[in-house]
């Protein structure tokens, strides 16, 4: 049994064993933890993930007596993956949890918030074979004064048909930062690029319509996300496929003034 | 054809909302439906003044601030977004109810000149969810498009 804590949210995790085996590695275990997870030594369990046996392949999660059952290990692990990022992102006492992918760009945040399908690690991808500093694909976690902490995790991009792709970029930012740049992120397969600028309400209402704790803290989410807001640019952002998307997103946010202008290093495009 | 409000409506109980002003805008979450809206200068203007008074006092405010929008245009969009209880006689309900009706369907930022408003996401709403071997999506579409969502699971 391991008792953990991620974020100030405990947690334990326990696994069946078999003989010399047992239903998930300890290996396979950490990788799907989220970042900066520590054990806990003392204080309430929390919640309580249960991996264990069900047939030779099949496995079984259970999570608070709600047994799921997974077809395979990686379905497991990825099921208590999600599940526990998010009972994370929503029990978090001190931090406010946006679904977004975030790099930095000379010392500030650019926040891609955006629904799953959106194309925020496609986008996060991208930005950093541009130069960018990788902070997270999945959530911005943002304090009271409004900067944000990185959330590194492996970065997943999808792959039609197969499993996704993870990597862990090899620039990982490591200080919180305040929030330059905010740009809701829409895919539309078929769209042409768009851009639309927000006004500091508006951007704060695309942060909130991401966050994760929304309904359940919305005074502390409401004030952390106007923090963020009121010193930040912020824009909406319709695109197609990234690759293109980016090439002619970065100079256009540039020209338009979102982003400061300046010179790309691994491409050699002019933006940011 | 738009009717002329003689009155201003009448704001909910304050306690019902969480408030946040930015710059010249006014955030305003509603606890009762969990809708957020962005209100204008032109609206947060209105909007502090319903308290069912007569109309001209939210019409000199507007003109005295500049602003283009007409009480009855800021007032139809504050009813529709359910932040102020329309007094019967002022505003048509039928158009009222369709507006209402229309905003919360779209569940996403509805665009109009004074007000913006989002449905606030649940928690699973705000998850990744899709990929292959992850747990389906809790709304449209429930996997990435090359899967099926299997025994709530994307395969």
């Amino acid at each position: 049994m391991y008792r953990l804590e991620s974020f100030g949210v405990p947690y334990q995790v326990e696994i069946e064993r078999r003989g010399a085996s047992q239903a998930l590695a300890d290996s396979a275990l950490r990788a799907v933890l989220p970042p900066f997870t520590k054990r806990r030594l003392n204080g309430e369990p929390g919640r309580t993930y249960r991996f264990s046996y069900a047939g030779r392949r099949r496995m079984l999660l259970v999570e608070s007596d709600a047994p799921i059952a997974c077809p395979t290990q990686r379905s497991a692990q990825d099921a208590f993956e999600g599940d526990l990022a998010l009972h994370v992102a929503s029990a978090c006492p001190d931090r406010v949890f946006i679904h977004a992918g975030v790099v930095a760009w000379k010392g500030r945040a650019i926040l891609l918030p955006g629904r799953t399908f959106a194309g925020k690690s496609t986008l996060v991808a991208e930005l950093i074979a541009a130069g960018a500093t990788y902070y997270s694909d999945e959530y911005a976690v943002i304090d009271t004064h409004g900067l944000v902490s990185p959330y590194p995790r492996r970065l997943s991009l999808r792959r039609a048909g197969g499993l996704p792709r993870r990597t862990m970029p090899r620039r990982v930012g490591r200080k919180r930062i305040p929030v330059g740049w905010v740009l809701g992120a829409r895919y539309a397969l078929e769209a042409a690029l768009e851009v639309e600028l927000l006004s500091a309400g508006r951007t704060a209402l695309v942060l909130l319509d991401n966050a994760v704790a929304a309904r359940i803290a919305s005074g502390r989410v409401l004030a952390a996300v106007c923090a963020v807001a009121s010193h930040c640019r912020g824009a909406l952002v319709v695109r197609g496929e990234a690759k293109g998307a980016v090439k002619d997103l970065l100079p256009l946010l540039s020209r338009q003034g979102i982003l400061p202008s300046g010179r790309l290093k691994s491409k050699g495009i002019p933006c940011l | 054809m738009p009717v002329k409000i003689t009155r201003l409506p009448v704001s909910r109980p304050a306690t019902e909302f969480l408030v946040e002003v930015l710059a010249d805008e006014v955030l305003v979450y509603d606890q009762a439906n969990h809708r957020a809206h962005c209100l204008s200068p032109a609206a947060a203007l209105v909007w502090g003044l319903c308290d069912g008074g007569p109309s001209d006092r939210a019409r000199a405010a507007l003109l005295a601030a500049g602003c283009a929008e007409t009480v009855e245009a800021v007032v139809t969009q504050l009813v529709a977004a359910g932040l102020v209880v329309a007094p019967r006689s002022s505003v048509n309900l039928r158009r009222r109810r369709m507006l209402r009706t229309t905003a919360v369907a779209a569940g996403v930022i509805v665009a109009s000149p004074v007000l913006f408003s989002i449905v606030s996401p649940s928690v699973a709403e705000a998850a990744s969810c899709g990929k292959k071997t992850q747990s389906c999506c809790s709304t449209a579409p429930r996997c990435n498009p090359t899967l099926r969502c299997t025994n709530g699971f994307c395969q």
